[in-house]
């Protein structure tokens, strides 16, 4: 826990020399395609919202100022599979958005959809030391939490104070400064594979950029495609990619679970690979063109031209109709919604006051998505779309970039996790000197 | 069936040529001209042979090829068609390349990277070529042969744009003068024509035609850029001074004007004497003007004392003027004249230094008669 709190500091205080120096970069590593944007910050705006102007003044202190976006190589069901092929495609998207955005980026914040995440809630419950709840006894509370066992080979990569408790009331923000006994905190952990975690890191080291931060996309999707009553009231965010579908649950502008599926529209283009006898690419046109989840009568009389090349004359001119492509598109689709659903329920979503559900990414623009999601996941159910951010091109304002622009949302105001409190035990065995040597390998 | 004419191959003959060795089967000759080698015996070896023997094959085709080349030159185009053929049949198994998606190489990714950091950029772009030009121009000019060449082009350069033919000036043009005045300020000038107009200091000649006494302001002007104007306004003398022994011509300011050595050469300017008469020019010439009916008889003035004037008449007689409102007095005189005639008797001098009380000075004889008369009565 001790080198894992140091780690994400670390990349805390990068982010911040980042947003000092005024650029930052996000990339969004994902199955199907690896976006990269480039940011600029204004630093007043950017020092006024750490005075506590919050989320809404904070959103216009930044701008995007370059996009690129890369057909992902290497990377299947959001792991990294082939490190140098990854590299390669990491690198071409960095240096498309620095190429628009005519500037250099060294600090870069990753959101990946992968490494199987899972949740876990944690209480801890502490004396408040001076009556009054300082930083110091966020500190305490937080340390007390009892951590449980999260398996071999995991690594933790959020953990956020949910919800604080004192005394009798049961639901705060922000204790500090108040009056009481007994603080206890709800914390939100999330943990995910190791080795796909550090496949990452390195990935990113290879192409010479400074790792800020590393966030799931489950987070992130929801912080762009969820509006700010849904955050607060309780809502489920499900993102379709490529080669996984994220589930995350949001309540008190908190996220309280995030899980992942790893079935994707990757899945479904492959599903018609098999069943129609094309190659991928020709499966993932009709995927686009003409993929639907609905069938009505005229979708019989619909015919679809499959211009294979294979070189035998009755195979490639073969005609397929559209329900045809929709009867193979829609079992695998309910097969994703069911399973989220089955996640949802695990996870009790069910007993949160509003059930407003949330699909985004490349997958929900299927056309019919709003009807079979709601018939399986309820009547609460919408397409979200990502946040409009300040400077960014029409063509990256889409549910398949959520993940990107809630990224970026969060490089500009993340939200308070555990290191960003001072742990006991490491207020008492700090060394100066080695503080010391830290600050300066941070900042030089 | 076909004759076939060996000096003019099509392209389908050259499989049949390439397997001239072997027996020529028959139905080569029937079938169209068309190139397929899967038929040809060489080829189907081809098939199953080592990557050795296909190297062995391709030179022994060529081979033959080039020997039919020799032997009938117009093959020379469907030759080169056919052994590119052959090349691209052969050379199959070369290499599949490996599929890798688009992407930056590292070092350009490094150097795109560098290149997009301002303070590198800024250092290519303009410190990177500074230095370069500075060390360029300080080593060249730390070598003195190269200082001195260079020193010497440059004159040379600056030599040759002044000697172009339209900087040169050829003619001068004086303008408002006459003959000799002409030929003076030609003297005074000195110029040789042609001339270049970068040598040509107009400042300096003007200075010097302004240094004369019969110039009043000089205009000078390049025209058509061959010929300089030199138009000059004279200064015109409106007095004569006598000044010892020499004639001086004064202008309206009191400028010299030019010398003159007899009086006679200038009978229409007014005269005027005495030091200090320069000073007052303006006073003399009024005075001049106001001598009215006294014209015919006035000689000229005299300056007193550097501080007025006195008029001379003619049978030596003077009127000597006040310092101040010398016109008033003068109208003075001139009305006692026109009244009482004191000019036309022996009167040798009107004071009127005192204005309001002219006084009139006899000469000897008249003063001597009039004191007899005045005792004898």
């Amino acid at each position: 826990m001790s080198r894992l709190y140091e780690i994400q500091k670390s990349m805390r205080s990068k982010r911040r020399a980042a947003l000092q120096r005024g650029v930052i970069a996000i990339l969004d590593i994902g199955t199907t395609k690896i976006t990269c944007m480039v940011m600029q910050f204004d630093p007043v705006v950017q020092m006024r919202a750490s005075e506590g102007l919050g989320a809404v003044a904070n959103h216009g202190s930044f701008r995007v100022i370059g996009v690129a976006k890369t057909q992902s190589r290497g990377v299947r069901l959001g792991e990294i599979t082939n490190m140098e092929e990854a590299e390669r495609a990491i690198r071409t998207a960095v240096q498309g958005a620095q190429k628009m955005a005519n500037t250099r980026v060294d600090h870069v914040l990753v959101c990946f959809s992968g490494a199987r995440p899972r949740s876990y809630g944690l209480t801890g419950r502490t004396e408040v030391a001076t009556g009054t709840v300082m930083d110091q006894d966020i500190g305490n509370v937080l340390a007390a939490c009892d951590t449980p066992p999260i398996g071999e080979g995991r690594e933790v990569i959020h953990a956020m104070p949910v919800n604080f408790a004192l005394d009798q009331n049961p639901s705060l923000g922000d204790p500090r400064g108040q009056i009481g006994h007994l603080l206890s905190v709800d914390m939100h952990l999330l943990t995910v594979d190791q080795a796909q975690l550090q496949n990452l890191i390195l990935a990113v080291r290879h192409c010479d950029l400074e790792l800020a931060g590393v966030v799931s996309s489950a987070y992130v999707s929801a912080v762009s495609a969820l509006v700010e009553d849904e955050q607060e009231l309780g809502a489920a965010c499900i993102d379709i990619g490529g080669g996984s579908t994220s589930i995350s649950i949001f309540l008190k502008k908190h996220l309280i679970y995030a899980d992942s599926i790893r079935i994707g529209g990757d899945h479904v283009t492959n599903d018609l690979s098999v069943g129609l006898r094309v190659p991928k690419s020709t499966a993932e046109r009709l995927k686009t063109i003409h993929g639907g989840l609905v069938a009505t009568s005229m979708d019989d009389r619909d015919l679809i031209d499959l211009n294979t090349n294979t070189g035998d004359w009755d195979h490639d001119r073969r005609q397929i109709t559209r329900s045809e492509v929709i009867g193979i598109m829609r079992p695998r689709l309910e097969e994703i919604l069911e399973e989220a659903y089955n996640k949802l329920m695990a996870a009790r979503f069910d007993t949160l006051p509003s059930q407003r559900i949330v699909l985004t990414g490349g997958g929900s623009q299927i056309p019919g998505m709003e009807g079979l999601a709601s018939r399986i996941l309820g009547q609460q159910v919408r397409l979200g779309r990502p946040l409009r951010i300040h400077g960014l091109p029409q063509a990256a304002t889409g549910p398949d970039f959520s993940s990107a622009v809630g990224l970026a949302l969060y490089a500009a105001h993340p939200q308070d996790e555990c290191w960003d409190f001072e742990l006991p035990q490491m207020r008492i065995g700090e060394k100066p000197v080695r503080r010391a040597m830290q600050w300066l390998r941070e900042n030089w | 069936m076909r004759p076939i004419d060996r000096k003019e191959p099509s392209l389908g003959d050259l499989p049949n040529s390439v397997s001239e060795g072997d027996a020529v089967a028959p139905e080569h000759e029937a079938r169209p001209a068309q190139f397929e080698p899967t038929s040809s015996e060489e080829f189907r070896r081809a098939e199953i042979a080592t990557p050795a023997d296909l190297e062995a094959l391709k030179s022994s085709v060529l081979a033959k090829i080039q020997a039919r080349k020799e032997e009938t030159p117009n093959i020379q185009p469907l030759g080169e068609v056919a052994s590119e053929k052959i090349e691209a049949l052969f050379g199959q198994s070369a290499k599949t390349p490996t599929k890798l998606g688009p992407a930056p190489s590292k070092m350009r990714y490094k150097f795109e990277r560098l290149w997009l950091t301002p303070i590198f950029r800024s250092m290519a772009r303009t410190a990177l070529p500074l230095i370069l030009i500075m060390g360029a121009g300080i080593w060249a000019l730390s070598q003195d042969d190269m200082r001195e060449s260079f020193t010497q082009k440059l004159v040379e350069a600056r030599d040759s744009l002044e000697q172009r033919p339209e900087f040169q000036i050829e003619l001068m043009k004086i303008i408002g003068v006459d003959a000799p005045t002409a030929t003076e300020i030609r003297n005074t000038l000195n110029i040789t024509f042609p001339v270049s107009s970068f040598e040509l200091e107009l400042g300096t000649l003007r200075e010097k035609l302004e240094a004369m006494d019969s110039v009043a302001s000089v205009d000078l002007n390049l025209v058509e850029s061959k010929l300089l104007e030199v138009s000059i306004t004279k200064r015109r003398p409106v007095l004569l001074w006598r000044k010892g022994r020499e004639l001086e011509m004064l202008d309206q300011n009191g400028v010299r004007a030019g010398v003159i050595t007899s009086r006679l050469d200038r009978k229409d300017l007014p005269l005027i004497a005495g030091l200090g008469a320069e000073d007052a020019i303006p006073e003399a010439l009024k005075l001049f003007k106001a001598a009215g009916p006294l014209q015919n008889r006035l000689r000229g003035l005299r300056r007193m004392g550097e501080r007025r004037w006195d008029m001379i008449l003619d049978r030596g007689q003077i009127i000597q003027l006040p310092e101040t409102q010398p016109i008033a007095a003068l109208h003075r005189v001139i009305a006692l004249q026109a009244t009482q005639k004191i000019l036309d008797k022996d009167v040798r001098a009107v004071d009127m230094r005192v204005s309001r009380r002219p006084i009139l000075r006899m000469s000897e004889v008249s003063a001597e008669m009039i004191r007899t008369l005045n005792t004898q009565n």
